[in-house]
């Protein structure tokens, strides 16, 4: 097997490395909004939607870096506290915020509370007071949730203060990360009963956790759209094209229809299913945009796609679309980088030269006489020979995902043969259609080892190569094997690595 | 591996730019320094004009008077045309001709978000390749097409940067800018740089600047502006807000410091950062207040709903159409109230994004029944032509949109010229600089040249109110830059009351040399 660049050979790693350094993490808008629904109760609105740009929203050094930032979570506490009642409809007094406090402050802190902090809390409260219980509210929630026991996950252990070997995570901080990772949100109820009484620590409890939570529905949705992340998935919606027929109501059920699938991936089938698997999810407008088995009304409801879309998920429509960057013509260099990049975890590839700009003005012709210009220049080929290949494979597909068999830039029947170099055996050589690629790709361990790597990244929020820990070889041959993401996340969470922070790479 | 997309969004940048919290019910009419408030109002109309007098025989759709000579003040002006709105307030009028945009046509990224850009931040100098502006992580394709969307400024903006280093330019009440729209589109979070007015950028590490969008919702930016102001309160009461606002501080301060000898070194820097953000925040409460009089303004309920944030160019959509009047008004009535009440110095307006969809033949009519707007396309459109259509005659619908534009724009301006400010004696519209602009010239070529800049207001900076001047002739028929303005009112800036002596370096230049031809000295007295 070709060594992986995008992966941690064993023969570099560290044994009893961990996954992920000691750190501090400040909430994400998502896992904020879902504290305050599984914590509080309440349906906490932001009155600004996060940019969504499909890729994941990983952040690591986020914080809060400015007066005004920390003003606005502020105003985000004060939006929670209008919505809490704990005193039912009587008047807010001490007598029952004080055991609201106690009652729900360490989930919401994710340890727990000491008695000085409570009574710091309700100091402030009774400050308050003379201008309303409302007031007093509001001005004790602004201190408890814009305090950094909030805001911010800790992963630090007993003390991260070093700069050598690792710490292992406290019970609360064990079964945080794990809550976080698989809920976005903090430890349930059960789960908080195993960080209290120690027991999260002991490796079967924790596999027995991990069992639970991934059986959830909150859970399934959460780590499905991570792999919609690693799929591109998660792009669909925010892909712009400019054909009539590429619909907001279009693009919506493209998007669905992908979850939907890879839905079925996830929790009943194997990585294999990916390029493998005819079964589609689609409605009318779906059906008749794309040339699909009739179907009749907006429901999408299950088909099997035709012998020309053969290549699982290479050939369905709204992920050749979004692939497709050009709003409306093909695209082989961004259709063959998503290959490419995703897929195959490829050499990263660079910025390209400040006059190829102008370069591409020069090239004339089809996509495919363009590719093989580009080639053919070193300035260009030495990057686009690797990707563009993979793109010259789709070109049976037009900028939104339609099946075709002329090529519209000169009215000839479209080729979609292109030759694979530099990943290796088991890729590379002549393919014929997205069909080979397809077939190459669940044959060999690239692909799982990818996905492996970004679902580690998007689990942990963290790249976990950074650390060089064995661990993350560890769970690629165990999805290798198994082809299962339910063993995939299951090997993440549960492996001995998860469980500490490291302290040298700091 | 894919990484850092901004995360923390919803938190991280508020619709109504750096707003005030709940929390620091803002004191009002604060007056530190004894120096009257000096303001910056910068008030945006998208997609160009109808500037092309052949087009459009008999139309006085002219931005500049019909004669006149340059530095003169009895110009003439084509009644009924666009300048003729401003009748009113023609004294505090600056009619300026011979003005470019700094940039190069050829430049990629959609025009109109380059004209933006151009008009508001440094322009960098032509690369030679047409890749000019800074492209936004993961929209790397942009960078090459030509309608590219996803560039950003180079730096903040002119109104960011005036903002951090005039000190008059801050008001104590803790909003530092605002940034409204009537338009649902032009406020949808997509970084895209023809929706955008403002920019900042307060980590000079950071590699882009911050996009600071529009909101476009008139109830949450009330709320953010006026949510709990101290609204008359008296001094015990001033009191103990204070105390209860210093006792969360203190709550939050001793918990991060009490986290920090345990982490690791990059953490503690974490802390520390959220350290010195609490304390920032502290000073602003500190500040003492006048007891200036205001009083929020009344606001009719308009329906804001969630767009979806999808809309792409010349997407129409008739909720926005309907709401748009309603909105306009009361976002500049927010304006001139925030302006009243001392709450924040810098606002910015856009009437709509560069693709706007407006179908402004819904809205116009309404408030100037004699005006034309067909109904054919968006904004966008008939700023393009009508996009292809031969249905009605493009330019004197853009007339009647740019009409109205003026006669909103007027209308406020009235009002701050009505509204006393206090100290001085003069009125808002004394204290406050006004820069009504657009992103093109001429919308359909999305033109450079000669652009429709008109300068309202700014005594205390001895702005020659109701000159007219052309700039035409300047550094041997080039004519002069907005960069070149921008320059010269920071120069001016700088020797203003309460400026002289702090310490603030004026601009030398704007953006990259070749966009720096001279001086416009005679804008002042």
């Amino acid at each position: 097997m070709t060594p992986d660049p995008g992966t941690n050979p064993m023969a570099d790693c560290r044994m009893g490395g961990s996954l992920a350094p000691a750190r501090i993490s400040l909430l994400t808008d998502q896992e904020y909004t879902n504290i305050a629904r599984d914590v509080f109760g309440i349906e906490f609105v932001p009155e600004s939607k996060p940019i969504e740009t499909g890729d994941y929203p990983i952040d690591e050094q986020a914080q809060v870096g400015t007066a005004d930032i920390a003003k606005q979570y502020l105003r985000a506490a004060d939006q929670v506290a209008s919505k809490l009642k704990p005193c039912g409809d009587a008047a807010l007094a001490a007598s029952c915020v004080e055991p609201y406090l106690r009652e729900k402050l360490p989930r919401a802190w994710k340890r727990p509370v000491t008695d000085a902090e409570i009574a710091g809390l309700m100091a402030i409260f009774q400050g308050g007071l003379p201008d309303g219980g409302q007031r007093a509210l509001d001005l004790v929630m602004e201190a408890a949730l814009g305090s950094g026991a909030f805001l911010y996950r800790t992963e630090i252990g007993a003390d991260a203060s070093g700069t050598t070997g690792s710490v292992a995570l406290n019970a609360y901080e064990l079964a945080s990360a794990l809550s976080f990772a698989l809920l976005n949100s903090a430890p349930d109820d059960e789960l908080w009963a195993k960080a209290a009484d120690g027991s999260i620590t002991q490796p079967a409890v924790l596999s027995a956790e991990v069992d639970r939570i991934l059986a959830l529905e909150p859970a399934r949705a959460n780590l499905t759209k991570k792999v919609g992340y690693f799929l591109n998935v998660e792009k669909i919606p925010v892909a712009s094209k400019i054909f009539p027929e590429f619909t907001g109501s279009l693009q919506a059920s493209l998007y669905e229809s992908a979850k939907l699938f890879l839905n079925d991936v996830l929790w009943k089938g194997s990585l294999s299913d990916l390029f493998t698997s005819n079964q589609y999810y689609a409605n009318e407008e779906i059906a008749k945009v794309y040339g699909l088995p009739a179907v009749q009304g907006t429901t999408l409801v299950q088909v099997q796609l035709p012998p020309e879309r053969n290549a699982g998920i290479l050939s369905h429509p709204g992920l050749l679309a979004t692939s497709n960057y050009h709003t409306s013509t093909d695209d082989i260099v961004h259709r063959g980088l998503w290959i490419y990049q995703n897929l195959a975890c490829g050499v990263a590839i660079g910025s390209p030269p400040a006059n190829a700009a102008d370069i591409a003005k020069t090239l004339m012709g089809t996509e495919r006489v363009k590719a093989q210009a580009r080639d053919a220049m070193p300035q260009c080929g030495a990057c686009h020979r690797f990707f563009d290949p993979f793109g010259m494979a789709s070109e049976n597909f037009d900028a939104m995902g339609r099946y075709r068999t002329v090529d519209p830039d000169d009215n000839l029947p479209v080729v979609s043969e292109a030759t694979i170099v530099g990943l290796g055996a088991d890729i590379d050589g002549p393919i014929a259609n997205l069909k080979d690629i397809a077939d190459r790709l669940k044959a060999g361990r690239r692909v799982a080892d990818c996905a492996a790597t970004h679902l580690a990244e998007y689990t942990l929020d963290h790249n976990p190569n950074a650390e060089k820990s064995c661990a993350i070889q560890q769970i690629k041959d165990n999805f290798a094997a198994s082809g299962k993401f339910v063993d995939l996340f299951k090997a993440i969470l549960t492996s001995p690595a998860f469980a500490t922070r490291d302290l040298s790479s700091q | 591996m894919r990484r850092s997309i901004g995360r923390r969004a919803f938190l991280g940048s508020l619709g109504a730019g750096t707003a005030a919290a709940t929390f620091l019910r803002p004191i009002l009419g604060q007056t530190q320094t004894g120096v009257a408030p000096q303001r910056l109002l910068m008030i945006h109309r998208p997609c160009g004009s109808a500037m092309d007098a052949s087009a459009q025989p008999g139309a006085p759709s002219y931005w500049w008077p019909t004669s006149g000579n340059s530095g003169s003040t009895d110009f003439v002006v084509a009644p009924g045309g666009l300048i003729d709105s401003f009748k009113a307030v023609r004294n505090s009028m600056v009619v300026m001709k011979g003005v470019h945009c700094p940039r190069i046509q050829a430049w990629n990224g959609d025009k109109h978000g380059a004209g933006m850009l151009a008009m508001i931040s440094p322009s960098p100098q032509d690369p030679g390749n047409n890749l000019a502006w800074p492209v936004i992580p993961g929209h790397e394709a942009d960078q090459s097409d030509p309608n590219g969307k996803f560039f950003t400024a180079t730096d903040r903006s002119i109104d960011q940067l005036l903002l951090a280093s005039i000190p008059t330019l801050k008001s104590a009440a803790g909003i530092p800018s605002i940034s409204l729209t009537p338009d649902l589109v032009s406020a949808q979070p997509q970084n895209f740089c023809l929706r955008v007015v403002s920019y900042s950028k307060d980590n000079p590490n950071a590699a882009q600047p911050t996009a600071i969008h529009p909101q476009a919702d008139p109830a949450i930016a009330f709320k953010n502006i006026f949510g709990s102001a101290m609204m008359g309160m008296d001094a015990e009461a001033l009191a103990r807000a204070r105390a209860q606002n210093k006792s969360v501080i203190d709550f939050i301060r001793g918990d991060l410091n009490s986290l920090r000898p345990r982490l690791p070194k990059l953490a503690r820097d974490k802390v520390d950062a959220h350290l010195t953000s609490i304390g920032q925040l502290e000073q602003q409460l500190n500040g003492n207040g006048s007891g200036r009089e205001c009083t929020p303004p009344t606001l009719a309920p308009v329906e804001t709903p969630d767009s979806g944030g999808t809309a792409m160019d010349g997407d129409t959509d008739p909720v926005n159409d309907a709401r748009y009047h309603q909105a306009a008004l009361e976002q500049l009535e927010i304006i001139k109230t925030a302006f009243q009440c001392d709450l924040t110095r810098v606002a910015n307006f856009t009437f709509g994004w560069g693709n706007s969809g407006i179908r402004f033949s819904t809205v116009v009519p309404k408030v100037l029944p004699d005006v034309t707007v067909d109904d054919v396309e968006g904004y966008h459109a008939i700023s393009h032509d009508n996009g292809g259509s031969t249905k009605a005659n493009p330019h004197v619908s853009q007339f009647g949109i740019d009409k109205y534009f003026c006669y909103m724009t007027a209308k406020l301006l009235e009002d701050l010229a009505n509204t006393p400010d206090g100290m001085n004696g003069g009125s808002l519209l004394d204290n406050t600089l006004v820069v009504f602009w657009n992103e093109c010239s001429v919308g359909n070529s999305h033109d450079t040249q000669n652009m429709p800049v008109l300068l309202f207001g700014g005594k205390f900076l001895n702005l020659k109110g109701g000159h007219f001047f052309d700039f035409a002739a300047s550094a041997a028929g080039k004519g002069r830059y907005m960069s070149d303005f921008w320059v010269q009112l920071s120069k001016r800036w700088a020797d203003a009351e309460g400026v002289a002596g702090t310490g603030y370096e004026p601009l030398v230049k704007y953006g990259a040399d070749q966009w720096n031809l001279g001086s416009m000295p005679e804008l002042f007295g």
